[in-house]
């Protein structure tokens, strides 16, 4: 233990002290296909005697929550914009499980990139196509500086990584509101929010009444790079190899510790991103309190996708659907949105289970 | 004088649903079955207590039903890890996630409140008021009128300390977390015990959820744990799961805690970086740790398997 190498590339080593917490081979959860289609239909059925349980009108309630999205175009509208966050936000999720680390902080990443495309959209004179490029690049750019410091803890010192991610969280959301209140604040209203954005600078509707913008060309076009780089070039599977067998990786030569650290750092950007595309494209202003949990929905979404970007894709267009079902269903019965958020849980639980994927 | 007292006195007030939950972490911890998901197990036993303590009039039913609600939240953490056969860390984060949306549907719909639920007239746990030992310096002042369940979490730290170290049932923990061939040999069957620490830990964060929801303010909302639970796994991770260790610091937690408390009451202008506090000293406490055991193991290259690692089948 106490020769004077230098370098931190090991060559071989005893076992960590303390050695109940640790051990030495990553356990591995597959993700099949016929899991996903299983947890998605027993997750519904789960909902459905939640509501049976709770509604005083289930039958209407189910309607609702399933196919109220596609009864206006507004609602529909609704759901294309939020699957645009929740897509990024999956996206940000995958990158970081597929190499390996537990980014759960998405959400602080998503609520800082957000302030920080808010306040650059407000300050930056440029307006048009360029000024909302800047924005997303800045708020994408804030979402990766805010996981720099677990990324490092993390890939040097293998610091627990879903503990600092998710105390981040808690800490961005402090920080945005001391910011805003401090320096950003819409003297004028009431809430915590930063003054509403130029029209400008707003990403360009595609269905008009409704909150559906150009971001969803953005987010295809990300889709398709995230599916080259994850199948289609040698960087993608060095990603993986380095995240499921950092060991192995580091005798083929990859130097995993860097591509565990840049993926890190794409998953924050990407988290970041979503906000930049929420509040540019959704509510115009940094509002407090913006995202429904966008962080953690998108966990949930890249679950369901089993971390690829396509499945990612449509998985997270049925997640918003269910969404936006649960708005209309909140406001013409009585079973609250809520529900959305036990679905998430009993999903994550019903996908990753060993049990419902049957063998191989 | 009179501030430390003070400043000992929210301190312990903080103490308690950190402690209470990272007792029963311990447990967990040590059987290796790591139970990420004492945040959600605080929440839905913190709705529990207050729909009792409301329902029945007597806060100590309250408490009971928190523990119970605990065990059984934390059951389904088990339910999902073995027999679901789900990855223990990943279905912990699901079961937080669950129990933001389980408390928020409850407080809606079943007990129609719009999203804080404060019911009138219900009794808080007692405080209990030192009387004539309340004149002792310092020490006095700060644990006169505490509430009683500041005793229970300190009792449950002694008791979980005895049972880890001193008796047949911790020694089967500590087997079955170094090793479950070793465990199966001697004839321990390892997921009965994960099972039981789990539900311990799930019963243990039943008391911290209970202390949250009916001892100062009878108020519950989906937000009341704000990150508690995690601190206290946090709590475990960096008191090394062991007795003395946790209780060590879960006290420097709870330091942080009021100390961002007592910040908050002064008029700095930056209330809500000061609320942070409690979480940049957690990940601080974490980092500290991680650095110091990279130094010494600079040489070793066995990856710690806190992460599981997901992919894509097919």
């Amino acid at each position: 233990m106490t020769n004077q190498l230098t370098g931190s590339e090991n060559e071989a080593g005893t076992p960590r002290a303390g050695s109940w917490m640790t051990a030495t081979a990553r356990r591995v959860v597959p993700l099949g296909l016929r899991q996903s289609l299983i947890a998605i239909v027993l997750g519904l059925a789960i909902c459905f005697v939640v509501i049976l349980l709770v509604a005083s009108d289930p039958l209407a309630a189910f309607d609702s929550f399933i196919v109220g999205t596609f009864r206006s175009t507004y609602s529909f509208g609704s759901m294309i914009a939020i699957a645009t966050v929740l897509v990024l936000t999956a996206l940000a999720a995958a990158v970081s499980f597929r190499s390996g680390a537990f980014n759960i902080g998405t959400e602080g990443q998503l609520v800082l990139g957000g302030l920080v495309a808010a306040v650059t959209a407000q300050h930056l004179g440029v307006t048009g196509l360029v000024g909302q490029a800047v924005a997303l690049v800045a708020a994408a750019v804030a979402g990766a500086l805010w996981i720099t410091i677990p990324a490092i803890l993390r890939v040097r010192y293998r610091t627990n990584e879903i503990l600092t991610t998710l105390m981040f969280n808690y800490i961005a959301a402090d920080l945005a509101l001391y910011l805003v209140n401090s320096y950003f604040r819409d003297e004028t209203s009431g809430a915590v929010e930063t003054p509403p954005l130029d029209q400008s600078m707003w990403l360009e509707r595609i269905l008009p009444p409704s909150a559906a913008n150009v971001g969803v060309v953005l987010v295809i076009v990300i889709v398709t790079a995230m599916w080259v780089l994850f199948d289609r070039t040698r960087t993608g599977r060095r990603m993986e190899a380095s995240g499921m067998q950092p060991a192995f990786a580091e005798y083929l030569g990859i130097r995993s510790h860097r591509y565990l650290f840049c993926s890190l750092l794409g998953s924050g950007a990407l988290a970041g991103l979503a906000g930049g595309v929420a509040i540019l494209g959704i509510t115009h202003a940094y509002v407090s309190g913006f995202s429904p949990q966008y962080g953690f929905l998108g966990i949930t979404v890249a679950l369901i996708g089993r971390l690829r970007p396509v499945g990612i894709l449509l998985a997270a267009f049925l997640y918003s659907t269910l969404m936006t079902g649960a708005t209309a269903m909140q406001s013409t019965t009585d079973v609250p949105f809520a529900l959305v958020f036990v679905l998430q849980g009993v999903l994550i639980l019903l996908i990753t289970s060993q049990r419902t994927g049957g063998k191989a | 004088m009179n501030a430390t007292a003070d400043f000992l006195a929210i301190l312990l007030t903080s103490l308690v649903p950190i402690l209470a939950a990272a007792v029963g972490g311990m447990f967990a911890e040590r059987a290796r079955a790591s139970n990420i998901a004492l945040d959600g197990c605080m929440l839905v036993a913190a709705l529990a207590a207050i729909v009792a303590g409301a329902k029945s009039g007597n806060p100590w039913i309250g408490v009971l039903v928190a523990v119970a609600a605990g065990a059984a939240y934390s059951a389904i953490l088990a339910f999902a890890a073995f027999f679901l056969r789900c990855d223990l860390i990943i279905a912990g984060i699901a079961a937080n996630l669950l129990a933001t949306g389980v408390t928020l549907l409850v407080v809606q719909n079943v007990l129609d409140s719009p999203g804080t639920y404060s019911p009138t007239g219900v009794d808080l746990v007692p405080r209990v008021p030192l009387g004539p030992l309340a004149d002792i310096p310092v020490l006095g002042r700060a644990l006169d009128r505490q509430s009683a369940l500041l005793y229970v979490t300190v009792v449950l730290a002694v008791v979980a300390a005895i049972v880890l170290n001193r008796t047949r049932f911790g020694v089967h923990v500590k087997a079955v977390g170094e090793s479950d061939e070793a465990a199966l040999a001697v004839g321990i069957k390892p997921i009965l015990v994960r099972t039981v620490t789990i539900l311990i830990s799930g019963a243990c964060a039943g008391v911290g959820g209970a202390y949250l929801s009916t001892s100062s303010v009878a108020s519950f909302n989906s937000q009341l744990t704000g990150g508690l639970g995690f601190i206290a796994f946090a709590a475990v991770i960096f008191g090394r799961a062991t007795p003395w260790g946790t209780v060590l610091a879960s006290l420097l937690f709870a330091a942080a805690t009021s100390l961002s408390i007592r910040l908050q009451g002064t008029d700095l202008g930056i209330q809500q970086l000061v609320h942070a506090l409690p979480y940049v000293a957690t990940v601080v406490a974490l980092s500290v740790q991680a650095i110091g055991l990279t130094r010494r193991d600079r040489y070793d290259v066995s990856e710690t398997t806190y992460v599981p690692a997901i992919i894509p089948k097919g």
